[in-house]
């Protein structure tokens, strides 16, 4: 066993930082616990992970991407229910999404190498996975990195509920959880179609982003938050500045949505970006 | 994979018993921790593992 003071400069490094650079454990040992403190504050985003696609343009390229796809194919158009396969489609000139990913996954690595601050990074990944997207959705595959970057860094350290709304408004959670396609099913454009709620978005928010799955909340609540964010959605091709963040009035339920608390919600919403 | 294959005959077995281990897994972890985590190959022989010399680092692990 250690001195105490060393064994704390490992427990510093090891269990709050990211495992010990060379050096840092003796950076660490005149006062660990300042060590970690000192780190415990916002940081500009890494040098290596500078001037990488942000989540609008990784969006529009994948509905080119998809487009293309589908017009390569118009003899088997895709059902509703299909994944569109666009990861695999190559757009002359453009990265496709695997590579993007993992050109992003290795210049993260190099960032987590490299950084002085391994104890912010540290709580990055740990706000990541509390917001987990998949890659095994393939319009999040290009936007995994964009998320963290955009949605999850600038909120480190700051307010969750800032970061809530960040993530609940980025494109890869959109797509991820399908509150993208969500219709209200009171709504204009869901008299029109068969299309209607879904709840995916609005679960995930209460059982694992906030209450938990023993937080008291009930399906009512699940399908009343899942009513508010309709319209939550993506700009597309044809819309001004393609695979932003739109919202979609024609897509809001009309009904008021209402907490079992008993408060009403107004049926119209905010129609921008809170963030 | 990487891997040699000693065979299970009898004679090429460890203690008589097991699969014969061939590849000192210091040669993998300096590796790793060279072309992959970027420690200096003197840090590693060093600090990491002192006295590995005969471990030399497995090359051609990682892709570019």
């Amino acid at each position: 066993m250690s001195a105490p003071s060393g064994t704390a400069a490992v427990v510093a490094t090891a269990r709050f930082g990211l495992g010990a650079a060379p050096g840092e454990i003796a950076a660490a040992s005149a006062d660990p616990r300042f060590w970690v403190r000192r780190q415990l504050a916002p940081q500009p985003l890494p040098p290596a992970l500078a001037g990488l696609p942000d989540g609008s343009e990784q969006t529009r390229l994948f509905l080119a991407a998809r487009r293309a796809m589908q017009q390569a194919r118009p003899q088997q158009p895709a059902a509703p229910d299909r994944q569109p396969r666009a990861s695999r489609v190559a757009l002359a000139g453009v990265e496709r999404p695997r590579d993007a990913y993992l050109r992003e996954a290795s210049l993260r690595m190099r960032a987590q190498i490299e950084t002085k601050t391994p104890v912010f990074e540290r709580l990055v990944a740990f706000w990541s996975n509390h917001f987990t997207v998949s890659i095994l959705r393939p319009p999040v595959l290009a936007l995994a990195g964009a998320f963290e970057r955009e949605a999850i860094r600038p909120h480190v350290l700051g307010r969750f509920e800032d970061m809530l709304l960040s993530v609940a408004h980025h494109q890869a959670m959109l797509l991820y959880l399908d509150n993208a396609l969500s219709i209200g099913p009171s709504s204009r454009a869901g008299q029109r179609r068969s299309r209607g709620l879904n709840e995916n978005l609005a679960r995930e928010i209460l059982e694992l982003h906030t209450l938990g799955v023993d937080g008291g909340y009930a399906q009512d609540d699940v399908r009343a938050l899942a009513m508010i964010l309709t319209g939550w959605s993506i700009a597309r091709l044809e819309d001004a500045d393609p695979g932003s963040f739109r919202f979609r009035p024609a897509a809001r339920s009309r009904a008021g949505a209402c907490w079992r608390t008993g408060r009403a919600l107004p049926a119209t919403g905010s129609t921008k970006r809170a963030t | 994979m990487l891997a040699d294959w000693p065979g299970l005959a009898g004679n090429r077995l460890y203690e008589a018993r097991d699969l014969m281990p061939t590849i000192d897994l210091r040669s993998v972890a300096k590796a790793i921790l060279t072309d992959h985590l970027g420690l200096p190959p003197r840090v590693v022989e060093v600090q990491v593992f002192p006295d590995s010399l005969q471990a030399a680092p497995t090359k051609g692990l990682l892709r570019a």
